[in-house]
């Protein structure tokens, strides 16, 4: 009698991730087919071999997308690979799949990265097994909202085609507590403790350009508060001593934050560890990647760990991480609890109680106090992510200050319904760092850049902190404003004729209180290289934007553009601005050209395309 | 009320318009009128209504593009019905004579290609004397010299089709790909496939490779977003008479309100005896005015801002 083969269960999570959700999401997604009795490995294309996917049979892809429609940063090598014409078209038929997207619907290119993977795996053959989901951002539960009623079906379709081997059932991982992805053990005390405040770490500065595996500790040399003190919104501009770094105007500083010490010292007392302890990391399976040693060297301290690696201050990670703490609550009251706000049913509740508010893991441990001492140092990495580096446009010229880094940073502070006030994780570090601190930095290339001539007029719209890059790209024409300041007392100063105009509009709440770098505008605008548009909104009753003063000097911004080929630059907050501004052009352009609506869209279509008008914005 | 869309006819006077709306309206209908020449150029969102007439007011001489069918399409909501009445010619020899495009069962076509099911023709008939010279005289607005005999087999052709009864873009899993069984395990790519994936994988990070233009690879469905309905499905928090959650050792009603027990009369409601106030916000009910307050200790006296009390509901 034939003996039948049992079939292999073997699932793949592969997961393009920019800020680490998605990442998050893989592994949710690989925790619940472990508890489907699946052989799971989840990875990061980056980490993942591009040509195994024509061994791969069942493999769910998570991929968040990027600013304009991008795939994320740890995707685009694998993405460029999938893209070959030279790929035969039926390479994949072997391979089973599903696609989960984490787009934000606010953006023009909604989960643009997750559409075109699906679509391109379709076309070499691959089969779907199961529909594509679609993770957004603007939903109330966030991705949630998508992903609980998605993982419903998936895992019933999965159940259907992939039986469970006779005598298993699903793991209920509410019942049963599940594994830690990584086995985290304190290193035998007789080794030499660790100060309290020693890492592992490595101030040299490099000598080559840094990189996110080799950061520069840059210095602080300047930490000013440039917002009125009576001002809602504290700005900050910080300066960094950065020698032997190149970057250019348009160019974005990363910063890797880390926990306040307060919060760290809470944890520390709360989860009763032992600070200075060494620990190491072991895994029982395949399932997901160390952290790397960059970010998490061998040897480190518990300290470190709470410290420079987990994020203590992120929100929680969905349903799970409730889940998860109903096995360490000792009281019953709270295990009911933490059980109920991890029911995909009271989804609502969640939300209510927790992501509505913004409320942080530590008001979370806060409210059952009976996980005091009881959630082991091992669960941590399932309980938190790691902190994500953060990215700032650089807010100085490389030529006006040589050897300099300049940040631009609004502090971000909120109220919820929680008495506390909410706080930004790097920019209140940022708040805190005292001339003389390090921080970790690496550059990027931004989206935007300078044009190639020097006498290309440039026109560069930037309310808010969306300024900061034209900061940059002034005085890589115009030089440092003392300089701007000493050359308009000469008389080539003012008519610097190989110099293209400078038109800067900026915006902002009021003139007296968050007038943004107002001295070094005023000196340009002196040494007569700058024309500065203003409009400050809540300085009359009634309000005035960006966009609408813009309208006003029509006539010169048409004739900048259309005569004298002018580059456009919109930079600041994506919410409502871009596409308000991106308006007013067309309305410039419709009203002075003139030309009719259509062609003035158009218009400015190509303008975009040619790379004549050229957008950075953030949430 | 059943929303019909009426298309009307630019040759139509508006005694013949006002005409076929009183009789929707007999129907029970509520009539939105658009003429065939502004349809997608008047914006109105998609599944607005439940029935279409299209080429229904005299004279009978629309001829309904492809372009007319698909917008119609988008306003129909699912499971929709739509009616056509269109000029015809019995058989497509005559066609070279005249700007007829099509036969009955070309108009069939046409409305498949659409995207309608369940299309069928009512009947052709052919035209009473007035509406043939009617649509004698429209022929003629284009080619004038058509003359009456090139027209003599005309008729008017009456299709009824409907729209599917699922949303346009809705996906599900094909029984049949859900049952299609594993006899063997999972073959890997032919060797000769894997071979070209390998040898491109040699020169990776090569920046002149061919590249599928990736822009190509979306079409219009996946420029689509979510809609407001879609981005707080599964949760309501914002609803106005939304339940409030009760707490665990509810002493004020709200728990048997909840269940439906009892009528709850908010006056005379105890202002906190439930024990659970001094518990953090997990456990404090949907009305506790210490909400957004760290947990304090059993007993312990706290005041409450002025925002704390104002209450929100």
């Amino acid at each position: 009698m034939a003996i039948e083969m049992s079939e292999t269960r073997d699932l793949l999570v592969l997961y393009g991730s920019q800020t680490g959700t998605a990442a998050d999401v893989a592994e949710l997604l690989g925790r619940k087919a472990k508890a489907h009795h699946f052989q799971v490995r989840v990875r990061s294309m980056a980490d993942y071999q591009v040509t195994d996917l024509t061994n791969e049979s069942l493999v769910i892809f998570v991929v968040a997308t990027a600013g304009q429609g991008d795939a994320p940063d740890n995707m685009k090598a694998f993405w460029r690979f999938l893209l070959r014409k030279q790929l035969p078209l039926d390479s994949l038929s072997q391979m089973d799949f599903t696609v989960f997207g984490l787009g934000d619907s606010s953006y023009s290119k909604y989960n643009y990265a997750a559409k075109k993977l699906h679509k391109r795996l379709l076309q070499l053959g691959a089969q779907q097994f199961y529909k594509r989901g679609l993770g957004d951002d603007q939903h109330l539960l966030g991705y949630d909202g998508e992903l609980t009623p998605w993982q419903l079906g998936l895992w019933s379709t999965i159940l259907h085609r992939y039986p469970l081997p006779p005598g298993q059932t699903v793991v209920d991982t509410l019942l049963e507590k599940p594994a830690p992805k990584y086995k985290c053990a304190v290193m035998a005390a007789d080794l030499p403790s660790l100060s309290p405040n020693s890492t592992p770490e490595f101030i040299a500065t490099p000598t080559h350009q840094p990189t996110p595996e080799r950061p520069l500790y840059a210095k602080v040399l300047v930490n000013a508060r440039i917002t009125a003190d009576d001002h809602w919104q504290d700005v900050r501009h910080i300066v960094l001593d950065t020698p032997s770094i190149n970057y250019r105007p348009g160019d974005v500083c990363v910063v890797r934050p880390y926990n306040p010490p307060a919060l760290v010292e809470w944890f520390i007392d709360y989860l009763g560890v032992d600070a200075c302890a060494q620990f190491i990391l072991t895994q029982a399976d395949n399932f997901v990647n160390f952290p790397p040693p960059h970010l998490l060297p061998d040897g480190a301290s518990v300290r470190f760990l709470l410290t420079h690696y987990l994020d203590l201050h992120a929100k929680p990670r969905g349903r799970y991480f409730f889940e998860l703490l109903s096995h360490f609550a000792e009281s019953e009251r709270e295990v009911e609890r933490l059980r109920q706000l991890s029911m995909p049913e009271n989804l609502d509740e969640l939300y209510d109680y927790c992501y509505r508010v913004k409320r942080t893991p530590q008001e979370v441990f806060t409210d059952f106090p009976s996980l005091r001492g009881n959630v082991p140092l091992s669960y941590l990495f399932d309980l938190f992510p790691a902190i994500q580096p953060r990215q700032f446009s650089i807010a100085s010229s490389p030529t006006a200050y040589p050897n300099q880094v300049h940040l631009c940073a609004a502090i971000v502070t909120y109220q919820t319904r929680i008495t506390a006030p909410r706080i930004g994780l790097c920019t209140n570090m940022l708040k805190h760092t005292k001339v003389g601190d390090h921080l970790k930095i690496w550059i990027v290339r931004g989206t935007i850049c300078m044009p190639k001539q020097n006498h290309t007029p440039m026109l560069m719209i930037g309310p808010g902190t969306g300024v900061a890059p034209f900061r940059s790209f002034i005085g890589e024409r115009l030089g440092s404003p003392e300089q701007a300041n000493k050359s308009c007392l000469t008389i080539e100063g003012a008519a610097s004729g190989s110099k293209g105009q400078c038109m800067l509009v900026f915006g902002n709440r009021k003139r007296d209180k968050d007038f943004l770098f107002n001295e070094d505008w005023a000196a340009y605008e002196k040494s007569g290289g700058l024309d500065l548009i203003t409009a400050f909104s809540r300085d009359q009753t009634e309000k005035v934007y960006v966009q609408q003063q813009m309208m006003r000097r029509g006539e010169e911004i048409w004739d900048l553009i259309q005569s004298a080929g002018a580059y456009i630059y919109v930079c600041g907050n994506s919410k409502r601005m871009p596409d308000d501004v991106k308006k007013a052009i067309e309305h410039i352009v419709a009203t002075h050209a003139p030309m009719a609506k259509e062609e003035a869209e158009a218009y400015v279509e190509q303008l975009e395309t040619v790379r004549r008008l050229q957008l950075e914005t953030w949430a | 009320m059943s929303r019909a869309l009426l298309i009307g006819n630019p040759s139509a006077t508006s005694d013949q318009i006002t005409d076929s709306i009183t009789k929707l309206q007999k129907d029970g209908q509520n009539v939105t009128l658009e003429q065939l020449d502004r349809l997608g150029n008047v914006k109105m969102s998609s599944s607005s209504f439940n029935t279409a007439l299209c080429g229904y007011i005299a004279p009978y001489t629309c001829i309904h593009s492809a372009e007319n069918f698909s917008e119609v399409f988008r306003l129909l909501g699912q499971g929709a019905t739509l009616r056509v009445c269109e000029p015809v010619l019995p058989n497509t020899a005559l066609r070279v004579f005249s700007p007829l495009q099509r036969s009955g069962d070309d108009l069939v076509t046409a409305l498949k290609l659409a995207g309608f099911t369940a299309v069928t023709i009512a009947n052709s008939i052919a035209p009473t004397k007035d509406e043939f010279d009617a649509i004698l005289a429209h022929v003629q607005k284009t080619k004038p010299e058509t003359t009456a005999d090139a027209l003599k087999d005309v008729q008017l052709c009456h299709v009824e089709a409907s729209t599917p009864d699922f949303d346009v873009m809705a996906s599900a899993p094909l029984p049949m790909a859900l049952n299609r069984k594993k006899k063997n395990p999972p073959k890997a790519a032919e060797p000769a496939k894997k071979s070209v994936w390998t040898v491109a994988a040699s020169d990776f990070g090569d920046d002149d490779m061919d590249l599928v233009d990736e822009d190509a690879l979306l079409d219009e469905s996946d420029m689509v977003k979510p809609d407001a309905a879609a981005l707080s499905s599964g949760c309501a928090p914002a609803e106005p008479g939304k339940k409030k959650r009760a707490c665990k050792d509810c002493s004020c009603g709200l728990a048997d309100m909840n269940d439906g027990k009892d009528e709850f009369d908010g006056s005379s409601a105890p202002a906190s005896s439930c024990g659970s106030c001094y518990l953090g916000d997990a456990f404090r009910c949907g009305t506790c005015p210490y909400l957004g307050m760290p947990s304090f200790a059993a007993g312990e006296q706290v005041k409450l801002t002025t925002r704390q009390l104002k209450s929100d509901v």
